[in-house]
This record gives structure tokens, C-alpha cells and sequence, in this order.
């Protein structure tokens, strides 16, 4: 199978499918005797901050504090959510082994993930990354530690693309508010047009990060688009990287990208891969999980 | 694992012979790990449980790459049994660690360090601070391009964005890059 056959209208079709992609979320607070709980969707390739002022406000209707004066955070069984990460990444790694357990069980809502939104007490900061910045009025600045990041994600990818990252450091100060305003609205065709300007022409190395749950483990290798003039394969990178997992004959663990399976494109070049499934800081989000 | 950042004159180019040493403790961060992925994993078949903890250790004790390219290395491309032994210090991957100052920032002395590649940069950056004796925000950058998440490897870091076998790092006490 192979994406280079396909006509442009089905790629097209594939990535805005991807774009829309959403993970139901329930957000559980803890308080007093009983649990407050609120239902959200959230795109897989949006991040959690750009979603807590609409938390923040239903939240603040049930608590006599002001949630805005003290970075909130999230856990899952006890465990910091990074909000630096992809939504729908932070599934994958921390939800689908419990998902993919209960496959045909029945016993876990594998429609909803459920986490714990914590409020006060301390924050987690040797976890997770803490929010440094603050509004002229005291309350946090969730929104500029989310573009420092992603912008400085961008960066990166650019990098390790072509070893460089001034495509996006030359990008005009109206273009790189569009690029945001794009991320934060969901405006697809404005992204893409803004995120070409960005990404180089020429093409060494691809941006790719994999992560295998159950350890915090990430592995970031300088992967090259293409190996004595031939395109580099998914699993040529997976049997390289993960040999004890991955070998010509044997394959101890799945392939997630997207939530999605991708045992069967394994054989693609990793190039067509990362340009249909990268996400928004135009890194290629790999979840690994062993599995019989 | 302990971790320890030796720092050596900057004039010196034989670390292990440096006179002048300091180490720091690391902060030994416990992983978090959801419980239900744990028992996921535990119910995994025995094969599997071993090939993925093997994984793990070995991206902790990674080899650094060479300045040549990757592709170059042989690498065992079979499940064969692999010594893994628990890493005592001999056997930790160091990296080289040089800290260049921006701008007004003050710069420190000496500038190189050694630093072990499964550590983080945040174990960095509150080495830096304290090194710096500076409270307030500290911007690092790569590459004078981009700041790393906290969480990266050094040694991720080090294998993709090296110069001349040297993890430079830029700080600032105000955002530099833009």
C-alpha cells in the first residue's frame, strides 16, 4: 500500500479526517463529598490549555476560590498529564494499553477517558512543566507557555529537517500570529498554508518522536529521509531503534500513530508517513506498545 | 542511577584526569506510570515483557552515535540475549556538555561539563540556576535556535543536535529567540 498512488483528494480527505479527529474526556474534580464532573471534546492534535478557560469557567461556578490564581493541572491514576503534548498523544500513551485490555471486555468506558483535574494543592513541577508567565492581573498565563512551546517545536522539527530553523525564525510577526490563531481556532486551511512556509524544501532528516508506555522513555534518533538513495521505510526505522521489539520476523509490539494501527503501511517510506500523520509542531508522534 | 555533572577547566581537554571536579546529585525522579498500564504490561507474555524492558534499559544506556552517520553502525538486527547488566558509573554514557552565556546574561566558569545522556534538561537548567545563583527565568536554547522541552534527553539531544562532539548550550536569562 502506498500513499504516492493515491490522487491528492484522498490525501487531502485522510489528513482532514485526522484533523478532526476528537477524544471524549471527562474531567473529574474531587470536592467535598462528591465528584464535579464535565464532558469535553477535544481534538487529538489540540493541547489542554487552549481548553481550560472553558473548564476554568464552569469549575469556578462550584468553588468558592478563584481558579484563576493557581496553575491547575490534570492526573490520571495519580500521574501528571504533561500539557505540552498532543491530546490525542497523551491517549495513546497513557490510555490505549487499558483500552486495547479492554477490547471485548466491556468492563472500561472506551469512549471517555477520565481524568482528575487538581486545583490546589502543589503542582508537580519536577513532572510537569510549570506555567511561569502571569496576566497583568494576577491571574496565570496559560496561552504564552503553550505558544513558548509549541513555536520552539516547531523550531526543533525545522531542525532536525534540514539543520536549520530559519524558515520559522524568518517568518513576519503577522505570519507567526496566523500560524497561532490558526492552532487555536482549528483553521486547517490557514495552518497548512502558513505551516508550508515553514517546513524546508530540502529534506534530510525526519522529526519523529516515539513513545513506549509504561516507561517515560522517548526516543528522538536523527532519522534520514533516505538511505543510500532509497526512501527510508517505517520499519526499517522501527527494526532499528527497537531491535528486541522489532525484527524482520517478528513483531512483539504494535504501531500507533493517531490511535490508529498502522501495522499495514509499515512498508511505506517514513517521508509519506510523517506527511499525512505529523501533527501541528510537525513532529511524528510514534506509540509503541507490546502486545501478543 | 545516580547522576553526577563533573565539571573540569575549561583548558583541559582530558576529563578524566581533571583535577578540578564537582559532582551534584541528581534528584532521582521516581517515573509515574498509570497503574492499569502497569498491569497491562505485567499480563504481557513473557517474551515480550523481557524484548520491551530490554528496550527501555537500552535507550537509558544508549550508545552515543558518532559523528559519522548512523547508518554506518552494524547493529545486531536479531532478538539475541543481550548482556544487560544494572549501569554502575563506568558504564554511563557522558556527554559534553559546553554552556555559552547571551548577551548580558553572565556567563560562568568553567563553561564544559560532563553530564550523563539519560539526564534531562531540567536536571540542567536547576544546575545552571544554582550554578548562576539566579532565581528568577532562565531561558536554554540549542543550536542559538530552539529551546528543548524540559523532559528531553541529553542524549537524544546530544545525537540530534551535537557540534563537534559537544552539546552547546546557549542560556539567557530573557527569551533570545523569538
Amino acid at each position: 500500500m502506498n500513499f504516492t498512488g493515491a490522487s491528492s483528494s484522498a490525501t487531502t480527505e485522510i489528513k482532514r479526517k485526522l484533523w478532526n479527529g476528537c477524544i471524549n474526556i471527562k474531567v473529574v474534580l474531587p470536592h467535598d463529598s462528591e465528584d464535579i464532573e464535565y464532558l469535553i471534546n477535544i481534538p487529538r492534535n489540540s493541547y489542554l490549555p487552549i481548553h481550560f478557560q472553558q473548564l476554568i469557567s464552569y469549575f469556578q461556578n462550584y468553588v468558592s476560590y478563584e481558579i484563576y490564581k493557581q496553575a491547575l493541572w490534570f492526573e490520571y491514576e495519580g500521574v501528571p498529564i504533561a500539557w505540552n503534548l498532543p491530546v490525542g498523544v497523551l491517549y495513546d500513551y497513557l490510555y490505549l494499553p487499558s483500552v486495547i485490555q479492554e477490547r471485548g471486555g466491556g468492563g472500561l468506558d472506551q469512549n471517555c477517558w477520565t481524568i482528575q483535574l487538581n486545583l490546589r494543592g502543589k503542582y508537580p513541577a519536577e513532572y510537569i512543566i510549570p506555567f511561569v508567565y502571569t496576566n497583568p492581573d494576577n491571574t496565570i498565563n496559560y496561552e504564552q507557555s503553550l505558544n513558548e512551546i509549541i513555536v520552539n517545536q516547531l523550531k526543533q522539527s525545522c531542525f532536525v529537517i534540514n539543520g536549520s530553523a530559519k524558515p520559522i525564525m524568518n517568518l513576519s510577526e503577522s505570519n507567526s500570529k496566523l500560524l497561532w490563531n490558526s492552532i487555536v481556532t482549528r483553521n486547517l486551511g490557514q495552518f497548512t498554508s502558513l505551516n508550508k512556509k515553514i517546513i524546508p524544501k530540502q529534506f534530510q532528516r525526519i522529526p519523529v518522536k516515539i513513545y513506549i508506555p509504561g516507561s517515560t522513555t522517548v526516543i528522538q534518533a536523527p532519522i534520514h529521509a533516505y538511505e543510500d538513495d532509497k526512501p527510508v521505510t517505517l520499519s526499517r526505522v522501527l527494526q532499528r531503534e527497537l531491535p528486541n521489539l522489532f525484527t524482520n520476523d517478528v513483531k512483539l509490539a504494535r504501531t500507533y500513530i493517531h490511535g490508529i494501527d498502522i501495522s499495514s503501511i509499515m512498508d511505506m517510506p517514513l517521508h509519506d508517513i510523517w506527511t499525512i500523520f505529523r501533527h501541528l509542531d510537525n513532529f511524528l508522534y510514534i506509540i509503541i506498545i507490546a502486545m501478543s | 542511577m545516580s547522576t553526577t555533572l563533573h565539571s573540569e577547566s575549561d583548558d583541559s581537554s582530558s576529563y578524566s584526569s581533571s583535577e578540578y571536579e564537582e559532582q551534584i546529585d541528581d534528584d532521582k525522579l521516581q517515573p509515574k506510570i498509570p497503574l492499569s498500564t502497569s498491569v497491562f504490561l505485567e499480563k504481557l507474555p513473557k517474551e515480550q515483557y523481557q524484548q520491551l524492558n530490554k528496550t527501555i534499559l537500552d535507550h537509558e544506556n544508549q550508545e552515543l552515535q558518532p559523528s559519522t552517520s548512523k547508518q554506518d553502525q552494524a547493529r545486531p538486527d536479531l532478538v539475541s540475549p543481550r548482556q544487560h547488566t544494572q549501569p554502575d558509573s563506568a558504564q554511563i554514557q557522558k556527554i559534553t556538555i559546553r554552556f555559552q552565556s547571551i548577551g548580558s546574561t553572565p556567563s560562568i566558569n568553567p563553561k564544559v561539563f560532563k553530564i550523563s545522556s539519560s539526564q534531562t534538561i531540567s536536571t540542567l537548567s536547576r544546575f545552571l540556576s544554582q550554578r548562576l545563583k539566579h532565581k528568577g527565568l532562565l531561558y536554554l536554547y540549542v543550536q542559538n535556535s530552539f529551546s528543548p522541552n524540559p523532559d528531553e534527553t541529553i542524549g537524544d539531544l546530544f545525537n540530534s543536535f551535537k557540534t563537534n562532539n559537544e552539546l552547546i548550550i546557549s542560556y539567557c536569562y530573557s527569551v533570545a529567540f523569538g
